[in-house]
């Protein structure tokens, strides 16, 4: 139980260091840039894939030479763009993200009636913390796995002149941090479980 | 665990009931039930010395440690 404790928390300063030198590494690319357009007064927007129904204007695609349709929301240009090669990386996140959203539910549903009915202290809820940590882990993985598969297909697709296309939204590693809270809780619980137990069984 | 409760050797010794056993060292029959089936994960001093004075005994005559 505490080696799986220790596991579990080693992973979280893993996650948290990489995503913390990423936000760095970002935000140090920005400032870097938005230092360079300081010069000509200009910063250089976020381009993203969703389309809205109202379009307006186009913009020039330099990878395809080709005019498109876009839709500008401050600094946003929204190009309608949906990737259509699917490959093995994007059925299979798909997948994880479908199966823990599945395994989320369920055992969110179970562990509500079960602190309902105060049965709380065994071994199930234990098991059920577990499954909704690994759910969550799974989702948001799938969703960044997705996400990183759909921006090198976009940087394919498309090449415009003064926008950028942004690798990950902000907070994609939530999910991760969450479900590895749940599972440190659920190791935390069963720790504290045995040790009711072995209260309990002493006479 | 290679620890060995042996108090129903001893009350079989002395010819003293379980019921009798626990009431004189005040403990429920069903604690002193898993003390004898070895379901117990710890005994407190208080206890060991209560049975200890119950059935005229050494500690060593209850507890019995063998190699697993």
């Amino acid at each position: 139980m505490k080696n799986r404790v220790y596991l579990y928390c080693i992973i979280f300063a893993v996650v948290f260091v990489a995503t913390f030198s990423f936000d760095v590494f970002n935000a140090a690319s920005e400032f870097r840039s938005g230092w360079q357009e300081q010069g000509s007064s200009r910063e250089v927007p976020e381009l993203t894939l969703e389309l809205n129904s109202s379009n307006v204007g186009t913009i020039h695609n330099k990878k395809t030479n080709k005019y498109l349709k876009i839709y500008r929301k401050n600094l946003i240009v929204e190009t309608g763009f949906s990737c259509t090669q699917t490959n093995v990386a994007m059925i299979v996140s798909a997948f994880l993200a479908a199966f823990g959203g599945i395994l989320l539910i369920i055992n969110a549903i179970l562990t509500l009636i079960s602190i309902g009915k105060k049965d709380i202290f065994n071994n199930r809820f234990e098991k059920r913390l577990c499954r909704i940590g690994i759910g969550s882990i799974l989702i948001y993985t799938g969703y960044i796995v997705f996400g990183v598969v759909e921006h090198v297909e976009a940087c394919k697709q498309f090449d415009i002149e003064g926008y950028y296309h942004k690798l990950l939204p902000e907070n994609s590693f939530t999910g991760i941090y969450i479900g590895l809270i749940l599972l440190i809780g659920a190791q935390v619980f069963k720790m504290a479980r045995t040790l009711q137990e072995e209260q309990d069984l002493t006479i | 665990m290679g620890i060995i409760v042996n108090v129903d050797v001893m009350m079989a010794k002395r010819k003293m009931s379980s019921n009798e056993l626990a009431e004189k060292i005040g403990i429920t029959a069903a604690n002193l039930s898993i003390l004898k089936t070895g379901k117990a994960k710890a005994i407190r001093f208080s206890t060991l010395d209560a049975i200890c004075k119950a059935l005229d005994c050494q500690p060593g005559d209850i507890l019995e440690y063998t190699e697993d």
